[in-house]
């Protein structure tokens, strides 16, 4: 079902609201805060919890994604949120002066994405208004509510609005009023939210990840991780990996590849992918032929994939990997030893956002410096790809410090991973926990 | 002296590719749907034997037509890869290339040049002008002196050297559009009925020039503008009807006097259609509209992408996959645009594969 468009002048009367709710937000007190998302985050991880089944009801056949990745999205996401989670996300960060108003444009990739930039405002003491995509305009709508229930004061700040993208009297009134812009999705929807305004704009635009599988290892259990988070989502968020590097030794490579193409098959069973549009099917269909075309001229390409192109692996030895077309048609990159991993993502430096590392502990420093080398804003266990913390510094900004007025160090999108170990969001915690 | 082994197969080759062309152009020239099965077969079992990459091809599917819906279609993205071609090529036609590098725009070698120049004057005639009319043309198109490498530069000016009676060299030079120097050929009609052959963009671009100038032309009674290769390269991707209603604008000239030529390198054959009516194939070239990921026939309107069986590309690849989107309709194909042009739904990064089409 289409979510309803929201009249402009009911919008400026949400917009007033919102921003009304501010001083009673901020009064609140952090702790308040905290305390009141974290009863939150506990009841949406109750079973019985109304909202939370309907999410679960709901959400598959809006988003089309598998009912057990809808559950995976919520479950993680509420777990990210819990009072130790948020206290540590928090620890140690002077509070500058907030935002006045901030306008979240969210997207529909991947559920729940929007949800920690909500709560980095409330936590922040920003009233928001927030679009919801056309996509999946159902759980935002739900946390609010839900919200509501459990703290007034907080959810009063928040304004869960629709109207349709590129609407040009809906999007020029609220240029005039948000100072600051939260825009999700592809470049084009994020370029159209960043030219409507002179606001300061947090970009949170298309990024991929990649996995890296250290010899120690690889083996099939391992392939079975790679292939979920892969299946998860169908490669449409950033933390997706699209490129996995395998250390190769003895022809262990070639085993981790059918391994994960097995997994793949499995999964299109447990976690069927959502049915593809016209335009996207053709993608994929563009892809594997042209894979499938290079392994039979004789490139350094094995392709395995299945006949209705719901999955495929690509095993590319050739030094010019492809691109994937997203939908679960991942590429494994062979490498000799993590250095080379550096030459092989190097075309792809400032469009990683996370590395999920399978490897020992003594190896985790080469798994940071390849981190560090692509530029990516998160380096985590592989099986925890799809399960951010909230600490994670998505798209490189730090969640708090960059809806305050007047951002401190790190504010703004790092360059490299030393910037972003200095709060909490270090990226090397993530792989000791 | 005998002929090395070789050389005796390269001429019982060069012999299977001279009885095939005459076959197809015998098609072309006094069509029979009863035949095209069997000619399409026999093309690809011409293609199976001459050309390996084709051989190599079908050898993976694993298949063996024994109809003309069966045969294996080569998906488009190979002429960026492979040489398609049975025997040495007489001519090489190039795309203009692609985002990834000239080096991988698409290359049709052509081994025989006859065929597909008795594909496109036949396939033009069909779709208005007998063979033997003359007109006044206008050209803002490729022709092949000026884009010796391009397939559509080839078909214009056999069609001008067969059917214009005079007129400028075309106003789409290598350096681009002489905008001013194609409005004063318009200036210069005399009331005769004219042929108006442009890239869709070029016309667009004239319609813009007139608006800022103030000018507007009446094409005599009778005259018809033939345009191809849609919005590209004009900047503005606008429906059809908004093109027919800004030539209509600037050119008086109604929708029904407009021809759409759809052709793609790849092919030796195009598709026309007048006003907004679907595009019709000419007899040798059938237009199937498919899944992309089971790759069978979509029911009759809905869409797919369109997969061409080509008679007249009958020593590269008959049947060509294409990422062009269409539904079938009685009598014709519409077309829908290119798939891979289409809104990804993710903020996970995607690189497109977006090939530069001009022929």
């Amino acid at each position: 079902m289409r979510p309803a468009t929201i009249a402009p002048d009911a919008l400026r009367t949400r917009i007033d609201t919102a921003e009304a709710a501010a001083t009673a937000l901020r009064a609140m007190g952090i702790d308040a805060r905290i305390a009141a998302i974290a009863r939150l985050a506990s009841d949406w991880l109750d079973p019985d919890f109304g909202p939370r089944q309907r999410a679960l009801a709901e959400l598959p056949g809006a988003t089309g994604y598998a009912p057990g990745a809808i559950r995976y999205a919520i479950d993680h996401l509420w777990a990210a949120l819990s009072a130790s989670e948020l206290a540590a996300a928090l620890a140690e960060r002077r509070m500058g002066d907030p935002e006045r108003l901030a306008f979240h444009s969210l997207a529909g990739n991947v559920p729940g994405a929007g949800v920690f930039g909500l709560v980095a405002a409330l936590l922040a003491g920003v009233p928001s208004v927030v679009k919801t995509a056309e996509r999946e305009p159902l759980l935002p709508v739900l946390v609010a509510e839900t919200l509501a229930a459990v703290e007034p004061r907080l959810a009063a700040a928040l304004a869960i609005v629709h109207w349709p993208g590129g609407s040009e009297i809906h999007q020029r009134l609220i240029a005039t009023r948000a100072s600051i812009v939260l825009a999700y999705g592809r470049e084009e929807s994020v370029d159209a939210v960043a030219e409507s305004g002179s606001q300061r704009v947090l970009r949170f635009g298309p990024r991929l990840s990649a996995a890296l599988v250290c010899r120690e290892a690889v083996n099939p259990s391992t392939a079975a991780i790679t292939a979920r988070q892969v299946a998860l989502f169908d490669q449409q968020g950033c933390l997706s990996p699209h490129y996995v590097l395998v250390e190769d030794t003895a022809g262990a490579g070639d085993a981790f590849v059918t391994a994960l193409a097995a997994s793949l098959r499995d999964l299109a069973t447990e976690l069927p992918r959502a049915a593809l549009p016209l335009g996207e099917a053709t993608r994929a269909w563009h892809y594997l032929e042209r894979q499938r075309w290079r392994e039979q001229e004789g490139a350094a390409v094995r392709v395995l994939a299945d006949d209705d192109a719901r999955y495929s692996v690509v095993c590319d030895r050739s030094g010019s990997p492809p691109a994937s077309p997203l939908n679960r048609h991942v590429v494994v990159l062979p490498i000799d030893d993590v250095r080379h991993a550096r030459d092989l993502l190097a075309p792809l430096v400032g469009a990683i956002e996370a590395i999920g590392v399978a490897a020992p502990s003594p190896r985790l420093a080469e798994a940071s410096a390849l981190a560090a080398a692509c530029g990516a804003h998160r380096l985590c266990p592989l099986e925890r790809m799809q399960a951010p913390p909230f600490s994670w510094r998505q798209s490189g900004y730090d969640r708090i410090a960059s809806l305050m007025i007047a951002p401190r160090e790190g504010a703004r999108p790092s360059a490299g991973l030393a910037e972003h170990r200095r709060p909490t969001g270090d990226v090397t915690a993530e792989l000791v926990t | 002296m005998h002929a090395r082994p070789s050389e005796e197969r390269a001429g019982i080759l060069q012999g299977d590719c001279a009885a095939l062309t005459a076959r197809v152009i015998a098609f072309i020239t006094a069509p029979s749907a009863a035949d095209f099965d069997a000619l399409a077969l026999a093309a690809h079992r011409h293609q199976y034997t001459a050309n390996p990459p084709y051989r190599r091809f079908v050898d993976r599917l694993g298949v063996t037509p024994t109809h003309w819906t069966e045969i294996p279609a080569v998906p488009a993205s190979a002429f960026r890869d492979s040489v398609l071609c049975c025997g040495p090529a007489a001519r090489v036609y190039e795309s203009s290339g692609t985002t990834e590098g000239l080096e991988h725009r698409a290359r049709h070698h052509v081994a025989d040049v006859a065929v597909y120049r008795a594909a496109a004057l036949a396939g033009f005639a069909r779709a208005w002008l007998p063979g033997n009319t003359r007109r006044p043309f206008v050209v803002a198109a490729p022709e092949r002196t000026t884009h010796p490498a391009s397939s559509l530069g080839e078909m214009v000016s056999w069609v001008r050297e067969t059917h214009a009676t005079e007129g400028p060299s075309s106003f789409l030079g290598p350096d681009g559009l002489d905008v001013e120097g194609l409005a004063s050929a318009l200036d210069a009609m005399d009331g005769r009925p004219i042929v108006l052959l442009a890239v869709t963009s070029a016309l667009l671009r004239l319609v813009d020039h007139a608006r800022r100038v103030n000018r507007r032309w009446i094409l005599p009674s009778g005259s018809v503008v033939v345009d191809t290769g849609g919005c590209k390269g004009y900047g503005e991707d606008l429906s059809r009807a908004t093109v027919l209603e800004r030539y209509h604008e600037r050119l008086d000239v109604p929708a029904t006097s407009v021809l759409n030529e759809y052709g793609m390198t790849e092919l030796c054959s195009q598709l026309y259609a007048w006003g907004t009516e679907p595009h019709r194939p000419p007899p040798w070239l059938r237009t199937l509209v498919c899944d992309p990921a089971t790759g069978r026939e979509r029911p009759l309107g809905e869409p797919g992408l369109l997969r061409h069986v080509d008679l007249a590309n009958a020593h590269s690849a008959v049947v060509v996959q294409t990422e062009d989107v269409g539904r079938a309709v009685d009598g014709g194909i519409v077309l829908l645009g290119r798939a891979a042009e289409a809104t990804a739904r993710g903020c996970s990064h995607l690189v497109r594969p977006t090939e530069d089409r001009q022929r």
